[in-house]
Parts: C-alpha cells; sequence; structure tokens
C-alpha cells in the first residue's frame, strides 16, 4: 500500500466501509479517476481561493489564459516539461522493477555537468559536439547511479537512501564547478559555469523550443515497445511483481537490477544535457534544476509507471508550474500557489488510489478476507 | 546548429575612458544583433555560422532614439527575497512606494518576490513583458537569466542592480558604498579593542570585496594592525547559515562584526556576545540595542526608481554606457557609540567627498601578495565598481582575477 492509500485506510477503519484492492486496474478507469482527482481538487483549490476573498475564476482564468492562450505559454510548458519527463522516464522505469531511484535530480545534474565539460573545452562542428555532450550525459547519468545499482543489486542496501543523497553530493559539485574549475568570472552573483557555445536545433515554428522535446516522447515509446513486446520488459515486470519466483523462473535478477537502475540514471543524465539547450540555461549554477528530479519522481509515481501516462502527467504538472509562475507575475502569493500545487497533486493521488481500489461495506467483504490478508502477507518492494 | 554568441557579456573595464564607452556603445548595438540573428537562426534549425554582424543593426553612435512620453505606465519590480524581510528587499519595495507617491495615477507598479536564480525566472521576466510593463527593475544581478528576455524585448527598458550588462535597454545601477564601508571600518579601528574584524558575505562579487576593503583600510587609519576575517555563505537570506558564520567568528574573537546579510541574526548573536556590530540595509539597532554602530542608508533607491520612471513618462529614457551609481551615505549612529568615534567617523566621511583622502589609494597589494595599486594612483568609485580583489590584511576571500 503506498502511504496515501494507508492513511485512507485507517480513516476508513472507524466507518463501515473499508478499502478493497481491486483485482485488475483498467486503464482507462486509472486516467478518469485521476482526472477526475484532479478536477475535484481544482474544485477545492476554488472554493478555498473564494473562501479567502480571491476571485477564483479570475485567477484561474489567468491561468488557462496563459498557458493556451498563445504560442508563448504552449512553449513554456514544453520547456519546462522536458527535463520533468525525462526524469520521469527514468524513475517510472525502476519502478517497473519496484526500484525506487530517488536521485534523479543528481543523475540530471551530472549529466548537465558533464555535458558543460565537453561544451566548453571541445571546439567543433555543432553537431559533432553536441552527439558527444549527449554521450557524456548519459555515461555520467550512469555512472552517478552505479554504485547505488551494484549496492542494491548485489548486498541489498536501500537504494532510496544511497540514491537520495547522491542528490546533494551532485549539487555540491556543481557548485563547486561555478564556483571554482568551469568559472564564469563575468558572472557575479549568480555563480555560474561558463557558457556552453551550442545549442540544439530548434523546432520550425517555435520560438524557443528545441528538438529536445522529441527525446522524452521517442524514449517513451522505445520503453512502452520493450514492456509490451519483448522479454526482456517481461522479466523486468516478473522481478516488480515477485523477485524471488523471477530468480527461480531462471531470470537473471541481480544483474536485471543493475542495467535497469544503469538506465534510469542514463535517461536523467541526458535530460541534463537537454536542458542545456532551454533559454538561459546554457551555464550550470546551484538553481540550474529547479527540483525536476522531485517533479518527475512525482509524475512517474502519480502515472504509476506507465510510459504514456508519465508523458501526460509530466505535461499537466509542467504547466501547472509554468501557470504558477505566470500567477505569481499577476500578484498570487508563492505561498498560496505552492498550496494550489499540494492539494491538486493530492488530488490525483487519491485518484491513483480509486483507480486501485474500491470502498466495500465490511460486512459484505467478510469472505473477501482472506485473499486481503494474503495480500498484505506478500512481499513488497521497499517503500511500496 | 547554432554556434551561441559566445561572449554576450560586457565588462566595464576599471577605469573607462570615453573613447572605450563609445566602443562599448557600439558594441552593444552590434551583440545585440547578432543575438537576434542567433535567435533567428536557431528558430529556423540550422546553419553552423551565426556570427557575421549582417543583421546588426547599423552601429551608429547617435543616441538611441527616445519614444514619444506617454500618460501613464506600468513599471515591475522583480525581488529576489520577500518585501518584508527587514532588509535589502524591503529597502526597494520603499523605494517602489516612494516612485509611486510620486508619480501618482501616472504609474502603476508591481512587483514578484522570492525570485531566484532558476529556469523559471526567464519566464518570470516574460511575463512581466508580455503584461505589458514599460519598465523593469530587478533587485540583484540576473545575469543571463534575465538578458535572454531584455535582447528579444527592445520595447521595455530595464534596470538591473550590481549587473554587467549593457544594451539598448538595459543598464545596471549599484550602490557605491566603498566610503561608507571605511567610515564603518574607522569606527570598527576605535571600538574593536583587539583590532580583529568579522564579515559575513554572500557571494565574491564587488559588492563584498568594496565592504571588505572599506572596513579594513578604514579600521588601518585608526589601528595599523587591523585585520578583516570573512566568511561568505553563498546566500543573503538563509538565518541558519548567517548564524552558523557568525558563532565561527564570535567563536574565533572578532571584536566587531560586519554583515552583507538580508536579515539579523547575525546582529542578536553580536548584542549576546557583547560584540559590536552593524547592518547593511536600513536601521536595525533593535536587534542589538546595546552594541549598535550603524548601517548603510538606502534611501536613494526612491529617488532613482522615480528618476527612470519620470524619464519613461517624459519619452527621455535612455540606456547608459556606464553603471549607474547611487549614494550610500552612513547612518544614524547607535546609542553608545562614543562621541569621539562619532566624530571621527564623519570627519572621515567629510574628506572622502571632498576628496582629500581616497579609500583606494597605492601603494595597495592584494591579499595574496600581487600589487595592485602603485603609489600616487588611487581608484575612484566607478573604479570600485570593478574591483575584484580583497587588499592585503583580508582573510577568507580571495581575489577573482
Amino acid at each position: 500500500m503506498t502511504p496515501l492509500a494507508s492513511i485512507a485506510s485507517a480513516v476508513l477503519s472507524v466507518t463501515p466501509w473499508r478499502l478493497e484492492r481491486r483485482l485488475e486496474v483498467d486503464a482507462r478507469r486509472a486516467a478518469l479517476t485521476r482526472i477526475g482527482g484532479a478536477v475535484g481538487a481544482m474544485i477545492v483549490v476554488g472554493i478555498l481561493l473564494l473562501l479567502t476573498g480571491r476571485n477564483a475564476f479570475w485567477i484561474f482564468w489567468q491561468a488557462l489564459d496563459a498557458v493556451f492562450g498563445r504560442q508563448r505559454g504552449i512553449e513554456g510548458v514544453a520547456l519546462r516539461a522536458i527535463p520533468i519527463l525525462m526524469t520521469a522516464l527514468g524513475v517510472a522505469l525502476s519502478l517497473r522493477m519496484k526500484v525506487w531511484n530517488i536521485g534523479s535530480d543528481g543523475q540530471f545534474l551530472m549529466g548537465a555537468l558533464a555535458a558543460v565539460g565537453v561544451g566548453i573545452h571541445l571546439d567543433g562542428p555543432g553537431w559533432l559536439v553536441l552527439i558527444l555532450m549527449a554521450v557524456a550525459a548519459t555515461l555520467a547519468g550512469a555512472a552517478w547511479i552505479l554504485v547505488p545499482a551494484l549496492a542494491r543489486a548485489y548486498w541489498d542496501v536501500n537504494e532510496i537512501i544511497t540514491t537520495l543523497l547522491l542528490n546533494f553530493v551532485a549539487l555540491q559539485l556543481v557548485t563547486w564547478s561555478a564556483l571554482g574549475f568551469w568559472r564564469d568570472k563575468a558572472a557575479a552573483v549568480i555563480q555560474s559555469t561558463r557558457e556552453v557555445p551550442f545549442t540544439l536545433p530548434g523546432i520550425p515554428g517555435a520560438n524557443s523550443v528545441t528538438i529536445a522535446l522529441l527525446v522524452p516522447l521517442v524514449i517513451a515509446a522505445i520503453l512502452w515497445w520493450v514492456f509490451r513486446s519483448t522479454t526482456i520488459g517481461y522479466e523486468i515486470d516478473t522481478i516488480g511483481g515477485n523477485p524471488r519466483a523471477a530468480g527461480f523462473a531462471g531470470i537473471a535478477v541481480r544483474r536485471r537490477i543493475l542495467v535497469v537502475m544503469l538506465f534510469t540514471g542514463a535517461i536523467a543524465g541526458l535530460g541534463g544535457m537537454l536542458q542545456l539547450s532551454a533559454p538561459g540555461a546554457q551555464a550550470m549554477n546551484a538553481g540550474f534544476s529547479a527540483q525536476f528530479g522531485l517533479s518527475g519522481f512525482i509524475v512517474a509515481a502519480l502515472a504509476g509507471a506507465a510510459f504514456w501516462g508519465v508523458i501526460g502527467g509530466g505535461l499537466f504538472i509542467a504547466s501547472m508550474f509554468y501557470a504558477g509562475i505566470v500567477l505569481q507575475t499577476k500578484g498570487l502569493s508563492v505561498y498560496i500557489i505552492f498550496a494550489i500545487y499540494g492539494v491538486i497533486l493530492t488530488g490525483i493521488a487519491l485518484g491513483e488510489i480509486a483507480a486501485r481500489y474500491r470502498v466495500v461495506r465490511r460486512e459484505a467483504a467478510d469472505e473477501s478476507e482472506a485473499t486481503a490478508g494474503e495480500e498484505a502477507a506478500a512481499p513488497q518492494g521497499a517503500g511500496s | 546548429m547554432t554556434d551561441k554568441k559566445d561572449d554576450r557579456r560586457l565588462i566595464l573595464p576599471p577605469s573607462a575612458t570615453v573613447s572605450r564607452r563609445q566602443a562599448l556603445k557600439m558594441g552593444a548595438y552590434g551583440l545585440g544583433g547578432i543575438a537576434v540573428g542567433g535567435s533567428l537562426l536557431a528558430a529556423c534549425g540550422d546553419d553552423e555560422e551565426a556570427a557575421p554582424a549582417t543583421t546588426a543593426a547599423p552601429a551608429t553612435t547617435a543616441a538611441p532614439t527616445t519614444t514619444a512620453g506617454k500618460d501613464k505606465i506600468k513599471a515591475a519590480w522583480v525581488y529576489i527575497g520577500p518585501p518584508d524581510d527587514n532588509g535589502w528587499t524591503q529597502e526597494h519595495d520603499r523605494g517602489r512606494l516612494a516612485a509611486q507617491a510620486a508619480l501618482g495615477d501616472r504609474l502603476e507598479t508591481s512587483f514578484v518576490p522570492n525570485i531566484g536564480f532558476d529556469a523559471g525566472t526567464t519566464e518570470t521576466f516574460q511575463q512581466l513583458v508580455d503584461d505589458g510593463n514599460d519598465i523593469i527593475f530587478a533587485n540583484t544581478e540576473y545575469a543571463g537569466l534575465l538578458t535572454e528576455v531584455s535582447d528579444n524585448a527592445p520595447d521595455t527598458k530595464f534596470c538591473e542592480i550590481n549587473g554587467h550588462y549593457y544594451s539598448d535597454n538595459l543598464f545596471p545601477f549599484y550602490l557605491a558604498h566603498e566610503k561608507t564601508a571605511y567610515q564603518l571600518g574607522v569606527a570598527a579601528g576605535h571600538l574593536a579593542g583587539n583590532g580583529r574584524i568579522g564579515y559575513i558575505g554572500a557571494f565574491p562579487t564587488a559588492t563584498a570585496f568594496n565592504d571588505v576593503n572599506g572596513l579594513l583600510l578604514g579600521a588601518r587609519s585608526v589601528n595599523p594592525d587591523a585585520t578583516v576575517e570573512t566568511v561568505l555563505v553563498s546566500t543573503f537570506f538563509d538565518p541558519q547559515k548567517a548564524a552558523q558564520a557568525a558563532n565561527a567568528l564570535l567563536d574565533a574573537g572578532v571584536d566587531f562584526l560586519f554583515g552583507v546579510m538580508d536579515e539579523p541574526t547575525f546582529l542578536q548573536l553580536s548584542e549576546e556576545a557583547g560584540v559590536w556590530t552593524g547592518y547593511w540595509n536600513l536601521d536595525f539597532r533593535s536587534a542589538a540595542p546595546t552594541k549598535y554602530v550603524s548601517h548603510f542608508d538606502l534611501s536613494e533607491f526612491g529617488p532613482f526608481y522615480t528618476e527612470q520612471c519620470q524619464r519613461v513618462l517624459d519619452g527621455t529614457w535612455v540606456s547608459q554606457d556606464e553603471v549607474w551609481l547611487l549614494d550610500t551615505p552612513i547612518g544614524d549612529f547607535g546609542p553608545n557609540v562614543p562621541q569621539d568615534v562619532q566624530d571621527a567617523v564623519l570627519d572621515a566621511g567629510a574628506k572622502l567627498d571632498s576628496g582629500e583622502l581616497h579609500v583606494y589609494a597605492g601603494p595597495l597589494n592584494d591579499n595574496e601578495g600581487n600589487e595592485r595599486l602603485a603609489a600616487g594612483e588611487t581608484i575612484d568609485s566607478l573604479g570600485a565598481y570593478a574591483i575584484d580583489w580583497p587588499v592585503d590584511g583580508v582573510s577568507g576571500i580571495s581575489p577573482v582575477s
């Protein structure tokens, strides 16, 4: 059970009802309940805004208009979505085998840092340097998760702690590079590295969105295909379902865990390189990742590790964040905006629970007690 | 693929001469053109050669054409902190309200607080441009995060404090405070029994260098053995980090503690430790009732903001070739500062203003032993804005170049 489902279950324990896990999760219902959760949360937000004397209709209109009413808004959402989608896809991949990579922010930063290193030191045709930057970023992202992956795969060390803590190490390395060895001496208050003089080609017709936008879409398609049609995908899902059973079935569980974790790091690392083509992000400073890894993690968790769900959820969260930036310029306090984010994400999480559980009356559910008990005793992935 | 313009920043040389300034101006035009050309090519998504300035605007030496006056304008402020931070941003907001009061119905102001240095910052500036603001003020240096927007918004004016970028619609302004720091240093020289001064800084910028250099040189005018010990905490607003730095310096035994923090935690700790202290932004004697010395007075923001908005209203706003300097007088003294110390501080101020005394007067070495100023040479406030080295006697901060 997710923490939120446990809370919901605890709340229900004083009522004649209880949560019961659905045997099958229907993809359409899963999507609809999440959307329903988001819409319900926005209604709650609207009521709260009205109660505190704010014009909720004006605020929602401003948000919608800012995002969908103009090309700049749509591009702004796309720019915000690219790094979130990349980290989210990496996390979603690891979640398929119930491995929790909380370190995508660090992998993202290290990927970007490696790309900066290549970009400011190599000179040559732009396309070649950009490809080398992408390769370096991918390798650096994978390298940053190598130790947690080895520790998890071969010594069963909890990856939540190891990946999380490496985020802080990565941030310190970025700060060090910006203050020290790659420092841009012309930059003062924003201590940043030197600027990478190469950016990805833009999408025709767009002002600032580059072909970076295509990368998460392609990766989502590949992952979707791998898990739909290949043995490897099936094996990973099997490990996620029950690693011991997967081992008995002859799957090289440890090696699979290692390789999948390296891939999740690689995807996040490549995301860091893509971000270097966003406007104003050609150099790295401590604020280079505006918590993209955390946002990506939320997206992956809420999407239930479904890859197309990640794309939809990532675009939604990016729109929400972009609207938040615009609303700040309209005078809405940043704290109210954070509260709105929280309520909406909680609504989606409740929608996610609604997709997997249903509420039944206790008496009627007596005979299914046995199956529920079995479920609780089944081996659980860490933190699930 | 597009090679991005690789030199987008223009740095004012330590002593800008007229001819060099002219060149800077022309350079700014050319670069503006390249910036536009570059982004056009980026949109097309091909080509390696963005650089040749074929798309550059003609590098005329005439002043930028002034737009016609307006009846009413919109101005926006982008703040790094909250407007009630008891410090830096609060003083800027006081300036905004002063401009509002002075211009009344003809000026509509707004502000966006808590804007840090991440990808969202560019979007914030863009949104303010899209909302039709005529002029936008930034209360910290946002550098590329701002110029990414200003280079593509020629009809909007920008003023960036502590900035280093000059273009047709953007120039930096700066609080010249090396004399004020010197005056506070004179007080420290008298008050710090052991001659050891502590300083809590944020980043190794001109602000910090002029703080520590002024403090040291002022203190040495009284006590030739005075030293300044610096701790940089990479933030202007983080009470925890400021408290750590303050405790470290106080435990080490400094007898005078100053800092560029936007909140008064270190003042309270100084008071508890019985150590003299002062503040950057405003009169904050309440945080250190008995050990308060003085503060840097930031009242010039109001007149500056009013004047820039007035110029936009009149259609006479023009960008500048060099950083716009604002005065930063020393504030009122705390209740326990002895009269002779007050007199010495004010006397030093009068001599600095009359030119009889200079903060930076050669021979001066930096703290790595390199000679920076030969005997007889001086640096004025404009030159001080380009200073990126600490004078000998300052520790904890290194020369940048």
